[in-house]
């Protein structure tokens, strides 16, 4: 019995009771919760700004995937076809052609990576020049 | 009241950038991959989303998830000028570039399976918001 009452004055002595009154540890948990509260609500002009373009941006419509992913590997063959059978100097003689073809050559750089745009401009090509391809 | 209104639209927000951001990148891996079966391309491209270059962060930038890194799976090392080809085709897309950089990401990384080198750009220089 004695060995029993020894054991549990020594955990009492080890291990004393904490104090009643402000826990340190709690306050910096407070303040730590109210600063991530005021990070969290803090909202300037410029993060409405921000907000603003990103909801327009996002409504800029579908993405084609299909062309990104295709025109890498397959683009720049057509464009230098492209740029080749369109350049002004095989239309000398006929100036109205020549223009055309230096307004398609200039369009035709401005999409050498897009795949469809090209696509679309050899058709016109095909059309307006009256050539092959 | 509009405190709480705040913070809901900031935990909306996040959901919904969250969610954009997966929508993106399952959109593209699943056109590189119909592409590829269909022998449309040689080299299948995979999207996945990695830590970016803190040297590249912009106002729009994910705080650890700001890289948009595509693999290519050709079975051997491409080229640089390979490689180049298929991230300025990438950022030729002025819509795409504009949408990968208010959903957060700053850098685009480009690589193969195979070897040891690849090419990495900054998405904040080529982007014009506002000016389609």
């Amino acid at each position: 019995m004695d060995t029993i009452q020894n054991t549990i004055d020594s955990l009492t002595v080890a291990m004393p009771t904490t104090e009643a009154g402000p826990n340190v540890w709690m306050i910096i948990a407070v303040v730590e919760f109210i600063v991530i509260l005021v990070l969290l609500l803090s909202r300037g002009k410029s993060d409405d700004a921000k907000a603003r373009a990103k909801r327009e941006v996002l409504k800029e419509g579908e993405i084609d995937f299909g062309n990104i992913i295709a025109s890498p590997f397959h683009a720049e063959a057509l464009y230098t076809e492209l740029i080749r059978k369109c350049h002004p100097d095989r239309f000398a003689p006929d100036k109205e052609k020549m223009e055309l073809a230096n307004n398609l050559s200039t369009r035709i750089t401005q999409s050498r990576r897009d795949l469809r745009a090209l696509q679309n401009l050899k058709e016109e090509a095909k059309t307006k020049l009256n050539i092959n391809l | 009241m509009a405190i709480i209104q705040n913070l809901w639209n900031r935990i909306l927000e996040w959901f919904e950038d969250r969610q954009s951001r997966a929508e993106l990148v399952r959109g593209f891996n699943r056109s590189a991959k119909e592409a590829f079966v269909a022998g449309v391309v040689p080299v299948m491209l995979e999207a996945s989303i990695v830590r970016g270059d803190p040297s590249y962060r912009h106002m729009y930038s994910k705080m650890f998830d700001s890289g948009f890194r595509i693999k290519a799976f050709a079975g051997r090392q491409l080229s640089k000028q390979e490689i180049k080809i298929i991230g300025e085709t990438i950022l030729a897309n002025d819509v795409l570039v504009r949408r990968m950089v208010v959903l957060g990401w700053d850098t685009l990384q480009i690589h193969c399976d195979v070897g040891n080198y690849g090419c990495q750009w900054r998405l904040f220089d080529l982007i014009r918001i506002g000016n389609s």
